[in-house]
């Protein structure tokens, strides 16, 4: 009997819990309707890990199955988005276009289509450039402009 | 369970040792759930009747540890679905579940431990490391069992003298008596040790645990079983892409092989013992 009393509550939170929640499938959330952008600038997208031609042997066998032949994940491609919105929202709109994984948490990246941080020696992970430049800047506070190349790298050594 | 308690200690750790190693080593779920139920039903054994509410709570920790890495941990390829616009993928609910069954069934075979080992075993095993070191594991293992019988002692007697007292000060009450029965007790031991010569230098210690034939028997199907293990068990991932559930039959086989051997003694002994119930 007390334990009834007990799991009653609990439950009721879960649903109160969940019915906020929306689940989606990849296919849906994928094709999902997004509002056009306002001050549409037209930027490119770059997601490459070409240092891992030479560094390939430090990573672990399951992680080295899952790169690219080319060592590219994202061709240089074309994306409007709103003017002003930052290299994540950018990043965002191609994961969801393209269909890459992006593992991320509040504003730095930590893995590209699996490719995580640490994979290949305790010094690597993803930086990004804006028109071959570093920009002191975290990937969501830095706003884009029109005609940006922007560029994500995957590094071994942290400089 | 007699015949378990005479092994040599050194031969109970080394197998305990064993198991604990394999469940963190193989990181496939299939490994892990074998280990989880095996390390259930052997304490089921030992204790000779099944506890539910241990039982209820491991598996409460081992969805609670799923639910959170699957909220918090958004690695991993396989997407499963899209909540609120985050990927929830296969991999972290299955290196949730992995998480989850790891520690449940460490806890379930180190408690299985406890109750194969006494103190003096402890003792003796640990007393090449350091004669202090091993009294340290022991009180420290015992510490907190017999706090709870201590507890339960007091409380008892409380019950029966004031039964009309609150809840909550009565609590108060008997957690202050626990505190000073302990402290008295522990400067009772300190004397006691001290009378004893426990601190004197040179002072040396009879353990007698003899080493039986059936000591090296086990030690080797042990150490021979984990090597299988550790050999073809090897090369699974989680993370980023899972290498599904298919495992190595060999390295299977002998884990299921290497838990069953502590019930395959217990079993025999129970036959053992109705064989001449009946014949007498």
């Amino acid at each position: 009997m007390k334990f009834k009393i007990k799991v009653f509550p609990l439950l009721l939170a879960a649903v109160f819990l969940f019915s906020g929640c929306k689940i989606q499938s990849s296919e849906e959330y994928q094709n999902e309707k997004q509002a056009p952008p306002e001050n549409p600038i037209t930027v490119t997208l770059e997601i490459e890990c070409q240092t891992l031609k030479d560094n390939l042997d430090k990573g672990k066998a399951a992680v080295q199955k899952i790169i690219p032949e080319d060592y590219v994940i994202l061709e240089k491609t074309e994306f409007v988005v709103s003017d002003g919105s930052s290299v994540m929202d950018l990043l965002d709109s191609a994961a969801r276009e393209k269909g890459l994984t992006v593992n991320k948490s509040s504003g730095y990246v930590k893995g590209i289509n699996g490719l995580s941080e640490f994979s290949f020696g305790s010094s690597s992970g993803w930086f990004y450039y804006v028109n071959d430049e570093k920009p002191n800047l975290g990937v969501s506070a830095y706003s884009l402009k029109e005609g940006d190349e922007v560029r994500f790298a995957y590094t071994c050594v942290l400089d | 369970m007699e015949q378990l308690k005479r092994l040599n200690p050194i031969t109970l750790f080394c197998y305990f040792f064993a198991v604990v190693f394999l469940t963190m080593f193989l990181t496939n779920p299939c490994f892990l759930a074998v280990s989880f139920v095996f390390s259930v039903l052997f304490s089921t054994f030992l204790k000779r009747k099944f506890e539910l509410k241990p039982f209820i709570f491991a598996v409460l920790t081992i969805i609670f540890f799923t639910i959170v890495n699957v909220f918090f941990s958004h690695n991993g390829l396989t997407v499963l679905f899209f909540l609120n616009g985050n990927p929830i993928t296969l991999e972290s609910v299955i290196s949730g579940l992995n998480g989850g069954l790891l520690i449940t069934s460490s806890v379930y075979w180190f408690s299985s431990l406890n109750e194969l080992l006494t103190s003096d075993e402890i003792i003796s095993l640990f007393n090449w490391v350091s004669p202090s070191f091993a009294l340290l594991i022991s009180m420290t293992l015992r510490y907190l069992p017999l706090m709870k019988k201590r507890y339960d002692e007091i409380s008892d007697c409380q019950r029966l003298l004031f039964p009309e007292k609150k809840k909550l000060r009565s609590c108060f009450e008997r957690l202050s008596i626990l505190i000073t029965w302990s402290l008295e007790k522990g400067v009772m031991t300190a004397d006691s040790m001290n009378a004893r010569g426990y601190f004197l230098k040179n002072k040396s210690r009879l353990s007698f645990y003899p080493y039986r034939k059936i000591d090296f028997f086990a030690e080797a199907i042990v150490l021979a079983l984990l090597s299988l293990c550790l050999i073809f068990g090897g090369g699974y991932s989680v993370y980023p892409v899972f290498s599904g559930l298919e495992v190595n039959f060999i390295a299977l086989f002998s884990e299921i092989l290497l838990m069953l051997l502590p019930i395959f003694f217990i079993v025999k002994e129970v036959v053992l013992c109705r064989k001449f119930q009946s014949e007498t």
